[in-house]
């Protein structure tokens, strides 16, 4: 998954690895959220952790507003499946 | 209110839970921590039950994994309580004279409280509706 390096427009040059078990979501919570090791295994729910990290507000440059939604036409979608 | 905000709040209130069915008995399960997630996940990731199956396929699946199902719905009922084994050993004994059909509900009910169904169903349909259109680069 491509993502922005935080001081612009994504560049397609940084991606996202890992994080394809439990352990590491406790990690990413962890440090999402600045919680101990305790409170994200034990006691907190897991369903309150999903979605306080996935609420979590985040903070976008001037030049990013405006761009999170990219719409597309039915014509555009079809020429990027076709190749 | 509507039903997301009932949800959010009894989530954020400790309030959020399932009920089920088993043996003529009603027995709740409240969102768990990934602690007591992991304990049911011992037993319920055993069970494999495969998305092309008939109906009485299923029950035949439910039946031989029994066992698994009542011990990690257990799991889920009790909780992280300080006695939780022997709570677990009780549930399970009761709940092991349910129906086949009763113990497949409970699991069913189980696994979305685990995967917040209520909370991601929009977000996965525009998920699976995003892959109809267009398979993502690997």
């Amino acid at each position: 998954m491509p993502v922005g390096d935080g001081a612009g427009a994504n560049d397609n040059k940084t991606k996202v690895l890992n994080g394809d078990t439990i352990a590491g979501q406790i990690a990413a919570f962890m440090d999402n959220l600045h919680m101990s090791y305790k409170e994200v295994y034990e006691e907190l729910p897991y369903l309150q952790l999903v979605l306080m990290n996935a609420d979590k507000p985040v903070v976008v440059s001037a030049d990013e507003v405006g761009q999170e939604v990219k719409k597309m036409s039915g014509k555009e979608l079809m020429k990027l499946k076709g190749g | 209110m509507n039903e997301a905000a009932k949800n959010i709040s009894d989530l954020l209130t400790g309030n959020y839970c399932k009920t089920v069915v088993i043996a003529g008995k009603v027995y709740v399960m409240k969102a768990p921590s990934i602690k007591v997630i992991l304990w049911a996940s011992r037993f319920l990731s055993l069970v494999d039950i495969p998305s092309d199956v008939s109906a009485s396929g299923l029950l035949k699946t439910v039946s031989e994994n029994t066992d698994n199902i009542v011990k990690g719905v257990s799991y889920l009922v009790v909780g992280d309580v300080p006695d939780f084994e022997a709570q677990v050993k009780e549930k399970s004994g009761e709940m092991l004279s349910g129906t086949h059909e009763e113990l497949y509900n409970a699991f069913l009910v189980a696994f979305n409280l685990v995967a917040g169904k209520d909370f991601f169903v929009a977000c996965q349909l525009a998920m699976e509706l995003a892959r109809m259109t267009i398979k993502p680069k690997s």
